[in-house]
């Protein structure tokens, strides 16, 4: 009985891992700073400067600078500690703007799956400008009832976070 | 006031007082999963007539011209279908679904709707009279999209993580084949003379053509990042394409089964759909919260109307 239990349980779990829930989750946020655009994009600009300018992101690990594909790994909060894998799907240095994908996460940090995220700044016309971060994703949580730590609240309030210290952040060392 | 603005005031006047105009013209219902609420477009004017409350998450939708005086929608998060009423652009019920409902289609011949159960392997028939579940269909891994002949001869699953499509006779489902196709098959839609099936393939990007007599995949073409779902333009034997994850809309033609362009539209492009009388196509984003209309003809975006958070409008979101 309790091997067919085991059994069971194995063969449900590639099914799991694959797929996610249907409800796609949308996280937004902006910050006005007062610096010129073009010095704001210097701080980001670089696919792997992340490490310098979130607080999160001790350190990043970067292979293939800011080509479409290029590949990132953060690690968090630690230097060994849990790591995001994530890759560069389009990048507009003239749009000062970015998009990439998460490939490999840490659910315990930040529990998502199919991630994808903007990061842009704005020129606001008057020698200040506009920080955008905007990603779409699911809850890493494949099946139906999630438990609290990976339902749909918990990606959600992981992602803003992330979005919200970081920017804090790059408005602080921007108007420095 | 204008003489035009003031038949329009008219007009609103009217449709305020309860009074929709006889001749419609071609109307859009887009579900906007953020907000919990459906917006209703008139697609000739590019106005919005009505945004209606209701339940949570609404994703797929059914609204073409088989579902008579009503449109459904699908709630995912709300383990349920709202039932709108087009002429008073309300909803009026809500009907319990088994869990999370995502894909939705109507039965062209019988009072019937398709909703798929995207945790439960099933594809579970709602009669539309008696407004309630009255049986279900097994089927493969995670169905996602759905779509029935014209005729009301049979129904076609995309069965995600089967990577492959299921058509299921009707009423019954007595008969069941499977066609392989690419990698997470998601949306499916049919040829306008119900001899193609396509589906866009999240996971492998590309579109699978299947030709149904042979019940075969007979070509696959490469489109852009992450393709949610498709309309056929038959007119011009065109296949139109959303890609989520590169913001665009891949134009395929059909008879050469291969990609001609990708029309950049708002961020995760999902539904998309057809309209024959203005000869437009439409697509939700469900990052800008706006539906973008497309000329066929010259390939490219002519405006932008705005929707709710979230707009998805994944299925048959136009009424004619």
């Amino acid at each position: 009985m309790h091997r067919r239990l085991v059994l069971i349980l194995l063969c449900a779990l590639p099914l799991v891992a694959a797929a996610h829930g249907p409800s796609r989750q949308k996280v937004e946020r902006d910050i006005k700073i007062d610096a010129p655009a073009a010095k704001v994009w210097a701080l980001i600009a670089d696919f792997c400067s992340i490490g310098q300018w979130h607080p999160g992101v001790v350190k990043c690990e970067g292979t293939g600078g800011n080509e479409v594909g290029a590949k990132r790994v953060l690690f968090i909060g630690k230097a060994d500690g849990p790591k995001i894998e994530e890759e560069l799907q389009m990048y507009d240095a003239a749009k000062m703007t970015y998009k990439y994908r998460i490939t490999k996460t840490d659910v315990t940090v930040l529990p998502v799956t199919t991630y994808a995220s903007f990061l842009s700044v704005l020129d606001n016309g008057d020698g200040t400008s506009t920080a955008s971060w905007k990603g779409g994703f699911y809850r890493s949580w494949g099946k139906n009832n999630p438990p609290p730590e990976q339902n749909d609240e918990a990606a959600r309030k992981a992602v803003i976070g992330t979005y919200e210290a970081g920017l804090a952040n790059l408005k602080k060392l921007a108007e420095q | 006031m204008t003489r035009a603005g003031a038949a329009r005031g008219v007009a609103a006047l009217l449709a305020l007082l309860g009074g929709a105009p006889l001749a419609a013209a071609p109307r859009a219902y887009v579900t906007n999963q953020g907000a919990d609420s459906v917006t209703v477009i008139d697609l000739a004017d590019r106005r919005v007539l009505a945004t209606v409350a209701v339940g949570r998450h609404p994703a797929g939708v059914a609204a073409g011209s088989s579902t008579g005086d009503y449109a459904y929608v699908s709630n995912p998060d709300g383990n349920s279908l709202s039932v709108i009423d087009l002429r008073r652009a309300r909803a009026i019920a809500e009907i319990p679904t088994g869990a999370s409902p995502l894909g939705l289609a109507a039965d062209p011949l019988r009072p019937r709707l398709y909703v798929a159960n995207w945790y439960d392997q099933r594809v579970e028939i709602v009669d539309r009279d008696a407004r309630k579940v009255v049986g279900a269909f097994a089927v493969g891994r995670i169905p996602a999209g759905l779509a029935v002949s014209r005729d009301g001869a049979w129904l076609a699953v995309a069965n995600r993580d089967d990577h492959a499509v299921q058509l299921l006779s009707l009423p019954d489902g007595a008969q069941s084949a499977r066609i392989a196709v690419g990698r997470r098959p998601f949306g499916v839609t049919l040829s306008e003379d119900g001899r193609l099936l396509f589906t866009a393939n999240v996971k492998s990007d590309d579109v699978s053509i299947v030709a149904l007599q042979a019940r075969r995949e007979i070509a696959r073409v490469r489109v852009g990042d992450a393709p949610y779902a498709s309309i056929h333009d038959a007119k011009r034997n065109l296949l139109f394409v959303t890609n989520q994850q590169s913001g665009s809309v891949s134009v395929v033609d059909v008879g050469a089964a291969r990609e001609l362009l990708r029309i950049p539209v708002g961020d995760y492009p999902e539904g998309i759909d057809y309209s024959p009388s203005l000869d437009r196509v439409y697509v939700a984003s469900w990052f800008d919260n706006a539906l973008y209309a497309i000329d066929p003809e010259r390939l490219a975006v002519e405006a932008q109307i705005p929707c709710g958070d979230g707009s998805r409008a994944f299925g048959d979101f136009i009424r004619e």
